[in-house]
């Protein structure tokens, strides 16, 4: 099985990051890129699949939710978040239809 | 008062049909707004790791980064969120006189939400009344709070900001009880005479301010024993471990079983205050529905 991770660099700005790949039989990897170049390509070749990739947090990067991507999105984490919005705002109608 | 609110939970048992309703009404609200945030939260997300971490660390940095980076959709939740808001603020007035018709006659559920129905006009003036007024104060309070801060800004006491704001909040708790409680009687008030919008909350100021009548102190009553439903539910909260899927699963079934009882409460506190008014009056707690007053 062949898999292959484009890493790309959005901004002007040449930082070097870290980026961890996890595969589906629960083993990582961590690789390295100085990000001078626009993007950079990793690639494996193995039996298990790659189940996410990572980027290291960076304190000034602007976007968060773009450093890091699954092969399959989860929905546990939107369904406790979408949830606790829907509890909420059975509370906030709760408030509203009593005065 | 004692009496009133002992009377209160009965009905409230009684009238259990209306409780399940209200609860089911709200249940819909929560699940309406709970896909509309899903399919929000699906697309903003994308297949970012956050889709997954979420479920046990509720980072903030992900909050601000989908503001930042989705505003123009995340405006559009919002405003489905009003839109679904106003819909269901209008069916929970319809909902809240069924209610108020249940715990004042002992006529069949069907028949309390067509009472409900005839009396929408008017329980939607009461609304508008009681917001009315709770909105003006908040203005004033805000800007009485604004004024003291201003005024003692070159105070030497460090803490003069601190105690203006608790002040504030306590006024305004305080001022929310007694309008929301004026709204309750108002309510209550019309179904009974007929009376219109303005008449009837004129009538239950004067009844709530009036010492005898001993509305607010039952209403703190209620406000206590809905205050020890929050401590149970938050207590019960504190062992769910919400960082794995069952945990997650057990919390919002909790959380609905909570707002169940709130249900279950507003039917009681509705039940305990027709009784306190009809104990002023000398009547019975129940009223035939052959003698009951008829609205236009």
């Amino acid at each position: 099985m062949r898999a292959c991770i484009v890493v790309e660099r959005l901004g002007s700005v040449i930082v070097p990051v870290d980026v961890r790949i996890t595969f589906d039989d629960g083993s990582t990897t961590d690789e390295h890129w100085d990000g001078r170049n626009h993007w950079k390509r990793f690639e494996y070749t193995g039996a298990q699949r790659v189940e996410w990739a990572v980027l290291n947090a960076l304190p000034l990067d602007v976007n968060w939710l773009n450093n890091s991507r699954m092969r399959a999105p989860g929905t546990r984490g939107i369904v406790r978040l979408a949830g606790r919005w829907g509890f909420w705002f059975q509370n906030l109608m709760y408030f509203l239809t009593g005065l | 008062m004692g009496r009133a609110y002992v009377r209160g939970f009965a009905l409230a048992l009684r009238r259990w049909p209306l409780v399940l309703l209200l609860f089911l009404a709200s249940l819909l609200a929560g699940l309406s707004f709970t896909a509309a945030a899903w399919a929000w939260l699906a697309v903003a997300l994308g297949s970012s790791l956050a889709t997954r971490t979420l479920l046990t660390d509720l980072n903030v940095q992900i909050f601000i980064d989908l503001c930042i980076h989705h505003r123009e959709s995340f405006k559009m939740l919002l405003l489905a969120g009003s839109m679904l808001a106003a819909a269901f603020v209008a069916l929970g007035v319809w909902l809240n006189a069924a209610a108020i018709a249940s715990v004042g006659e002992e006529i069949s559920t069907a028949n309390c939400l067509l009472r409900g129905l005839r009396l929408y006009p008017t329980y939607l003036g009461l609304w508008v009344l009681g917001n009315g007024c709770m909105l003006v104060s908040a203005v004033v309070l805000f800007l009485s709070c604004r004024c003291l801060a201003r005024w003692t800004a070159e105070s030497a006491a460090e803490m003069a900001p601190d105690w203006i704001v608790a002040g504030g909040a306590l006024v305004g708790a305080l001022v929310w009880v007694f309008f929301a409680t004026v709204h309750d009687h108002a309510r209550i008030r019309s179904r009974t005479v007929g009376a219109g919008a303005v008449r009837a909350f004129g009538w239950a100021l004067a009844y709530v301010a009036r010492r005898q009548s001993r509305a607010l102190p039952l209403a703190a009553l209620l406000l206590g024993t809905s205050a020890a439903l929050w401590a149970t539910y938050h207590s019960l909260n504190r062992y769910l471990a919400t960082n794995s899927a069952l945990g997650v699963a057990l919390s919002l079934l909790s959380g609905e079983a909570l707002l169940l009882a709130r249900m279950f409460l507003r039917v009681w506190w509705f039940g305990a205050e027709t009784h306190l008014q009809r104990g002023r009056e000398g009547g019975a707690s129940w009223v035939p529905a052959a003698t009951a007053p008829r609205t236009a």
